[in-house]
């Protein structure tokens, strides 16, 4: 499924990055590479973007952008 | 001597632990020829010379950022003797990614594992002799805030840097998968082998050629077309054949093999607890980034940091400007008494009413850097960026973009100056270039003045229409230009850290808004004076400050055929105006007090009062006295921003020069078209070249093509938009 699709506070495991250019060379250097575990923290008060939790940093994207990310395994947590 | 660099991500605490190292011999300024700051420091210690360099803070050195491109190049080619990382403890995971790669340059290495504190205090524990045994390096902990390992830092870099004198490259060995590591050995192989990469050796490592050849990175292969290398059909091959099995792109797999190194060292020399850096963090993005409060918050926050620079700023400003042109002004009057008229008045109107105009701003500029540096210090600048984004995106700027465009209600140099808080150098551009159409306050006494003579009730309705006006036009340039390869940013997706809070260092912040002040002194103060004199001159010859017949004038008469289609061109004094409003655009008034007939002043109370020296002295201290006192209260009292909106009303504006109101009237007197033409006037004065303080500061950020450009541009887009405003207006009277 799509990272866009997880519901706030849902943990998955990123399977794939997909065609994004130089962004996904920048997600990456920021550790967001496949088999990490990804968390939806929350989206910004306009809906857009939003905010995800991995390796133990916030980080923002943007909504379009999240779509290209494949991930796998969801976890609720708290 | 011997070069120290900084380098590390953003947010590391990078610059807080320079600061502490090199005190007061920091200077900031910018890396030649873009608008990325450049920290540096040279100091003597133990009979050596040092030099310190920050670096700007990048996650990678890839060559996708300005940032990342400037931090590779510096290590490469200037060589600094050693390079300290500097990691945040709390966050080794992905810090040490970054360290992978500056190992890969093969330079002497340290690091600084920063936040020591936080670390101990979350009950983490590294086995640190092990964890130097794998990285390969001395780690020193440290904490700027605690001065903490600051001394001991230093000592071991230049340990370091002393053992490694005239070493090349130190080996770099990146564990990597076994089809991987042959394919590497083929191209070191093809590398040692070709006469070609002789002449580079000495500069890049085998290891960075081999790496970054297969990655296949742009900048890199850029440089190596300059030493003439371009047969690599053998790397390409071997590309090929690691992209196909791992049906992956080789830079993937190389920055996936470096998290794996990491994990692997971390795994067993790391011991973390049940606690998270993120605790505090996520209690206060609950609140501050929430999804009902969030947005009231910033606002709120956004009004109060307008209050805190402008309220706080004034009474100093003023209090400066009473003490230049005031105390300073007459006895400088005294001391060249009796002399030429023409020298008299270029000391006085001239010379010191220049100082005076460069000198004003030192206040607002250190009340801005103060404020502006705890926003992103603290961590919350990320935030606006976040909750900013989806309106400020559509403008095709980046969501940080909020706070420059707003502060440019107040004053446009520093919306100018805030613009460095952008990532990238296309967005600064950008928004330098749409936040002089904000209304600033200096606009306000010329709205008084024409609303007050041509829209008696109706001046408050007029006024805010300009503001619209200015916000409107604004994002018709941003549209416009957000596609233009000058200001298109490269990479228009956002992707930023949210970092943790934490609470900025206020000894760092005061010592970097004065570094930064006295950087707008140097940089700024030959162009304000310059153009300020220019202008005096303009308006004082040929008829010795009669300036009905000066030279500006002239040439006020001259432009009007030319201002004709805006409407406000059949009057020479309105077009006359605008070029002494460059000076300040509350200069307008005064301008048209000096050329228009006002009634005859009752010479009332003309005496002035004597007073002696001491009491001048006696006078100035207590004035300072009372503007820091109001000062204070400006930062504490949130209320009184409203005041920076406020349009001074008639009888304010009349103390410029009694009757000026009516003689303004007088211009366009009977004309029914006369307030569309006051209109069009003011649209033009909203629109136009700011003031020669902006110029300066966008000089200073930019370079000079810039501003030149953003000089041209001021004066055609306000041309074209008071000439729609007028022809289309009149089509209704």
């Amino acid at each position: 499924m799509k990272l866009t699709e997880l519901n706030r506070g849902e943990k998955a495991i990123i399977v794939k990055i997909g065609k994004l250019g130089e962004l996904k060379k920048r997600l990456t250097d920021m550790g967001i590479t496949s088999g990490e575990v990804i968390k939806l923290e929350r989206n910004a008060p306009l809906g857009d973007p939003q905010q995800f939790i991995i390796k133990g940093t916030g980080i923002a994207i943007r909504k379009e952008d999240a779509d290209h990310i494949e991930v796998k395994d969801v976890v609720e947590t708290k | 001597m011997i070069k120290i660099a900084f380098a590390g991500n953003p947010n590391v605490g990078k610059s807080a632990l320079i600061n502490e190292i090199a005190g007061s011999s920091l200077k900031v300024g910018n890396w030649p020829g873009v608008t990325v700051e450049k920290k540096e420091a040279e100091f003597d210690y133990k009979g050596q010379t040092i030099k310190l360099v920050d670096l700007p803070g990048v996650y990678s050195l890839s060559p996708y950022t300005l940032e990342e491109k400037i931090t590779r190049d510096y290590i490469i080619d200037e060589n600094p003797d050693v390079v300290i990382n500097v990691v945040d403890s709390t966050n080794l995971d992905r810090n040490l990614y970054l360290t992978m790669l500056l190992k890969e340059l093969g330079k002497p290495m340290i690091m600084a594992l920063n936040f020591i504190d936080e670390f101990e205090k979350l009950n983490y524990k590294l086995e640190l002799k092990h964890f130097e045994e794998h990285m390969g390096m001395q780690a020193v902990p440290t904490s700027a805030l605690k001065n903490r390992g600051i001394k001991e830092l230093l000592e071991k870099a230049l340990e370091v840097a002393e053992k490694h004198k005239g070493q090349v490259h130190s080996k770099y060995e990146l564990r990597v998968d076994k089809f991987l590591e042959s394919e590497m050995e083929k191209v070191e192989e093809f590398i040692k082998n070709s006469d070609e990469f002789i002449p580079i050796m000495g500069k890049y490592s085998t290891d960075f050629i081999t790496i970054k050849l297969l990655e296949g990175d742009r900048h890199f292969l850029g440089k190596m077309k300059g030493y003439g290398i371009n047969r690599l059909d053998l790397v390409e091959e071997s590309k090929k054949r690691i992209e196909d099995k791992f049906d992956e792109d080789v830079e993937t797999i190389f920055a996936e093999s470096r998290y794996g190194a990491v994990k692997g060292i971390l795994l067993h020399t790391l011991k973390t607890s049940m606690k998270s850096r993120l605790d505090f963090t996520d209690k206060v993005d609950k609140i501050l980034l929430n999804k009902v409060l969030g947005l009231p918050i910033f606002l709120i926050l956004i009004a109060g940091l307008m209050g805190v620079v402008f309220n706080g700023a004034a009474p100093l400003q003023e209090w400066l400007d009473g003490f230049i042109n005031g105390f300073i002004g007459k006895y400088a009057g005294i001391l060249v008494e009796g002399t030429p008229d023409w020298l008299n008045s270029f000391v006085l109107d001239g010379l010191i009413a220049g100082v005076g105009g460069v000198l004003v701003f030192v206040p607002l500029m250190l009340f801005l850097y103060f404020f502006l540096a705890i926003l992103e210090e603290s961590g919350y600048m990320s935030r606006v960026a976040f909750l900013m984004d989806k309106i400020m995106r559509t403008m095709g700027l980046n969501g940080k973009a909020f706070v420059p465009m707003v502060l440019g209600f107040g004053c446009t140099v520093p919306a100018i100056y805030a613009t460095r808080t952008l990532e990238d150098e296309k967005s600064r551009r950008l928004t330098a270039l749409m936040a002089p159409f904000m209304s600033c306050g200096a606009r306000l006494p010329v709205y008084g003045l024409f609303t007050a003579a041509f829209f008696g009730k109706t001046a408050g309705v007029v006024v805010m229409s300009l503001y619209f006006l200015g916000i409107f036009v604004a994002m018709l340039v941003g549209l416009t230009f957000r596609k233009h390869e000058y200001f298109k940013t490269d990479d228009i997706a956002l992707l930023i850290e949210l970092p943790p809070y934490r609470i900025p260092s206020i000894k760092m912040i005061t010592r970097s808004a004065f570094t930064r002040t006295g950087s707008y002194l140097k940089k700024a103060t030959t162009v304000i004076m310059g153009v300020l004199i220019i202008l005096w001159a303009l308006t004082y010859f040929p008829n010795h400050g009669d300036t009905e017949n000066s030279y500006m004038a002239k040439f006020g008469k001259a432009m009007a055929p030319i201002m004709k289609p805006t409407g406000f061109g059949d009057r020479w004094e309105a077009v006359a105006a605008v070029v002494p409003s460059i000076a300040a655009k509350e200069v307008v008034v005064g301008f048209m007090a000096q050329v228009l007939p006002l009634k005859e002043e009752a010479a009332e109370g003309g005496e002035e009062e004597v007073t002696t020296f001491t009491e001048d002295v006696v006078e100035q201290v207590k004035g300072l006295g009372f503007a820091v006192k109001d000062s204070f209260l400006g930062v504490i009292n949130i209320r009184a921003i409203g005041g920076l909106f406020e349009t001074p009303d008639a009888e304010a504006i009349e103390e410029e020069g009694t009757g000026v109101v009516g003689a303004v009237a007088n211009l366009w007197a009977g004309d029914k078209e006369g307030p569309l033409k006051a209109y069009s006037f003011m649209v033009f004065i909203l629109l136009v070249v700011p003031c020669v303080v902006t110029l300066a500061a966008i000089k200073h950020e930019f370079g000079n093509k810039f501003m030149w450009f953003v000089t041209g541009f001021l004066v055609i887009v306000p041309y074209i938009a008071s000439t729609l405003i007028y022809q289309i207006g009149r089509l209704f009277i």
